[in-house]
This record gives C-alpha cells, sequence and structure tokens, in this order.
C-alpha cells in the first residue's frame, strides 16, 4: 500500500514536472471574441470557458516554443481574451477554440504559447485538444 | 546567373542551408507558394529547432537583415501549411452539395474543434488545386522573420532588406515553376487556421510594389 502511494506520488510528480505550466496565474478580466468574417464563426456558439476554466488551462496547457506553436497552432475564430496576472504582473492573453493559447508582456508581444495537446490539458478540456 | 540543381538554388545571394528534418517525400509538382512569418524574432530560432528535429518547416527563410536561406530542397515537401480552409466555402462557390459536407464537418458532434477543422482540411485535400488552397504536397514555403504584435493585431513590419529579397526570390520560383503572381502565391492567414494577419504585409508588397 505504502509503495504504491509512493510510486502514485513520484508519477504525479514526474508528470508535474514533465511539462512547463504557468502555476501562479489569476484572471482579471475576460472576454469571448468571435470573427464573423472567418470561415467556421458558428461553431463558436459552443465555445465556453468560465474564468477559472481559462485559469486551469493555463495550468494544464503546455507552453512551447515560439517555433512550435507557430508550426502546432490552430487558430479558431474565437477566443477568450482579457488581462491576467502571472507572479503578481499584469499580462493580457488569448485562448482560441483550437486549443492555442498566448500571454503577451505589455507592448503586444508574445510572452508565452500554450497548446492543449497533453493529458492534463485533454482531460479537462476535450473540445479544445 | 541563377540555376536549380538537384532542387538547391545556386545563386549568390541565396544560401543553401538545408535541414533533413524538415523534409518530407517528394513534391510531385509546385504549383504554389505560401507566405509565412516566422512568429520569432531572429533567423537563429527557426533554424534552431529544425537542428533539433522539429519537423515542421518551411523551403526558405528571410533573416531580417535579408539574407536568404534555402533551408529545404525544391523536390521535397515540408511541413508548412498546416490546417487548410475549405476555398469555396471562402469563395462562395461551394455547389450546395459540398456546401453542406462542410458544414456537417464543421459542426459534427462529438468531435472537438480542432478534429472538426482537421476533418475539413482532410476533405479538402481530396480536391486538386485550384479547386482547394496550396498543400504541403504542392506548395513551397517562405519565412520571413517577424514576431506577431496583439496590440496592432498585425506582425511587426519587415524590414526593407526582406521585402527586397523576397521580391528576388519569389521572381526566381514564379519563373522556374511557370507560376503566376496574383494566381499562384498566398498569404497564410488566407489559406490555413493561422493569425489572420500572417503573410498579408509580405503579399501586399508583391502584388502593388511598396511596403505598408
Amino acid at each position: 500500500m505504502i509503495k504504491n502511494i509512493i510510486c502514485l506520488g513520484t508519477a504525479f510528480f514526474i508528470t508535474s514536472c514533465a511539462f512547463n505550466h504557468e502555476k501562479q496565474i489569476q484572471i482579471l478580466t475576460t472576454k469571448k471574441v468571435v470573427d464573423i468574417t472567418k470561415q467556421g464563426s458558428k461553431v463558436c456558439d459552443n465555445f465556453i470557458l468560465t474564468e477559472s476554466e481559462i485559469t486551469l488551462y493555463f495550468q494544464t496547457a503546455e507552453q512551447v516554443s515560439n517555433e512550435e506553436a507557430h508550426g502546432e497552432s490552430i487558430i479558431m475564430p474565437c477566443k477568450y481574451s482579457g488581462e491576467l496576472t502571472m507572479n503578481k504582473e499584469t499580462y493580457s492573453y488569448e485562448v482560441f477554440a483550437g486549443g492555442t493559447g498566448y500571454i503577451y508582456d505589455d507592448k503586444g508581444w508574445v510572452l508565452k504559447n500554450f497548446i492543449c495537446k497533453n493529458n492534463n490539458c485533454c482531460s479537462s478540456f476535450s473540445n479544445l485538444c | 546567373m541563377t540555376t536549380v540543381t538537384n532542387g538547391i538554388i545556386v545563386d549568390k545571394r541565396i544560401t543553401a542551408k538545408r535541414y533533413n528534418s524538415i523534409e518530407h517525400g517528394n513534391i510531385n509538382n509546385v504549383t504554389s507558394i505560401v507566405l509565412h512569418r516566422t512568429a520569432g524574432s531572429s533567423a537563429t530560432s527557426s533554424p534552431n529547432g529544425y537542428a533539433a528535429g522539429q519537423k515542421t518547416g518551411a523551403h526558405f527563410l528571410i533573416a531580417n537583415g535579408g539574407t536568404i536561406y534555402q533551408t529545404a530542397s525544391l523536390e521535397k515537401l515540408c511541413w508548412h501549411v498546416g490546417i487548410l480552409y475549405s476555398r469555396c466555402a471562402d469563395e462562395k462557390s461551394c455547389d450546395p452539395k459540398e456546401l453542406k459536407t462542410v458544414n456537417s464537418l464543421l459542426h459534427q458532434k462529438g468531435f472537438s474543434f480542432s478534429k472538426r477543422v482537421k476533418n475539413v482540411s482532410r476533405h479538402e485535400l481530396g480536391k486538386t488545386y485550384p479547386l482547394r488552397y496550396p498543400s504541403n504536397n504542392d506548395s513551397l514555403g517562405i519565412e520571413v522573420v517577424g514576431r506577431f504584435n496583439k496590440a496592432t493585431n498585425i506582425f511587426e513590419r519587415p524590414t526593407n532588406e526582406q521585402f527586397k529579397s523576397l521580391k528576388l526570390l519569389v521572381d526566381i520560383l514564379l519563373k522556374e515553376f511557370s507560376l503566376t503572381l496574383n494566381k499562384d502565391v498566398y498569404a497564410h492567414g488566407v489559406i490555413a487556421r493561422k493569425k489572420k494577419a500572417e503573410g498579408i504585409q509580405l503579399l501586399q508588397y508583391l502584388k502593388i510594389g511598396v511596403a505598408p
């Protein structure tokens, strides 16, 4: 029993360390934005994220490099956008229905890229994965 | 004098720096050119990714100073396009049956958003160019270094050197593959599910000859 608990704890620790997530995030504002000029914008009716879900997204989605995000991102015509605090600093963010997310600095440059593709994120957000 | 030998452009203005990791099989017929932005701030980050085994990438990379690197053979296909939009849906030219198919794929229940658009893209690949947008199988990709800015909602303005190099390179490719600028050169953000602004400034420069 104790051996099992230790194994499970170790597995959880390794899984937690395997991907780079953001833990210290608090969502300040959020707004759903739909680009009706792009194809498939009607699917956005079913794209709904609460503030706590956006927080969970950034806590579970995999942080990737600019190049990886550029290659793998799927940009749908709908996103949640707003401001958040991370390590006590304020930034803006976007989370797209295709599972791609960004955190931007105060000048609008990408600071961090995220993609929902690992088990943690996919099990929480099956529609973003 | 510019020549092409074994898929590599031989021209003193173009530096061959080929990465096997981004080459995936042979291109049978080049029908088009897709203009990309790297999303990174320097020309080192993309090749670093390629060298580390990254599988996505394009045939060319234009650095901030205008240096053109050929990073893959013209005879090889690269994974640079991503998830295609339905061209006929964009251009409002689908017949009713085709439009119904595209819409049913987009709204298919039980699938994630990304899975649904991937299914539309896969459906598009069953068509021939130019009935669909360019795909990895029949297009060359040109990456121009530059980051996206959320405040302006566009990519940073390419340098004048990048614009000039892009024109030089596109002119070589148009001639080599008998393509036309107005019909066969595309901004990535228009044809695939990427940032809408990707490649727009580049195409605008090529078409009107003025840097935006």
